[in-house]
């Protein structure tokens, strides 16, 4: 048997880290928030078989071209959010600036909501 | 007659094919020399599916295994270990 040539260098993206060196592995297990159910759940209903608007596949491949910083420094979740967001912004069914205005808008009323005083409900003694 | 090239038993090599985009065989096995052990049939190509292409056409899968130790020049396991991964025809050459 011959030992074949190595891979062309350069030829395989950034995601494609199988057998590269990595460094110690943190066994810690991350908490599962109450988001990632929520984002996984609306992925399973886009891509589900009466809307199929966003698959897995087109999501890999969303985040394989996202570029190497963007890609290291989401977590799994955000890298799933980001990627359903670039497949339905690129499908023409949302709408990316209009979708940042409505998130912003629902951060600020959370905001505003947070920094009202409590309300007095008055105990007044009759 | 089947339309699928190889058969459980075959000796096949992993092409390093210059495709960009989204593809499913990871670099650490291409150009590696393995066996085929299984057809696991007929799919929509996941690297058309992930450009929205969903028409076709379908392609033949195989489960194909190789030595740990051809696999990984520095391999420190048992000679005996295996890898078994999954290829697309279009992946896979006779060698």
């Amino acid at each position: 048997m011959t030992t074949p040539p190595p891979p062309t260098p350069g030829r395989c993206g950034y995601h494609d880290i199988g057998g590269l060196t990595a460094g110690e592995i943190d066994p810690a297990e991350e908490p599962i928030e109450f988001w990632h159910k929520q984002n996984e759940a609306m992925r399973g209903l886009l891509g589900d078989p009466l809307r199929r608007m966003v698959t897995v596949d087109e999501m890999r491949r969303a985040f394989e071209t996202f570029g190497e910083d963007k890609y290291n420094r989401l977590s799994f979740y955000e890298r799933r959010l980001e990627a359903m967001v670039d497949i339905l912004t690129e499908k023409g069914l949302i709408d990316r600036d209009a979708f940042m205005k409505r998130v912003d808008a629902a951060l600020a009323a959370r905001a505003a909501a947070d920094a009202e005083p409590p309300s007095t409900t008055a105990t007044a003694a009759t | 007659m089947s339309d699928h090239r190889f058969a459980p038993g075959d000796r096949v090599r992993v092409l390093d094919l210059p495709k960009p985009g989204h593809v499913r065989t990871p670099h650490y096995i291409r150009q590696k020399l393995g066996r085929v052990t299984e057809y696991t049939g007929k799919v929509l190509n996941p690297e058309d599916l992930a450009y929205g292409r969903s028409s076709g056409p379908a392609v033949n899968g195989y489960r194909v295994v190789f030595d740990q130790s051809h696999v990984w020049p520095d391999y420190q396991g048992s000679p005996n270990d295996k890898l078994h991964i999954e290829v697309y025809e279009h992946w896979l050459e006779k060698a």
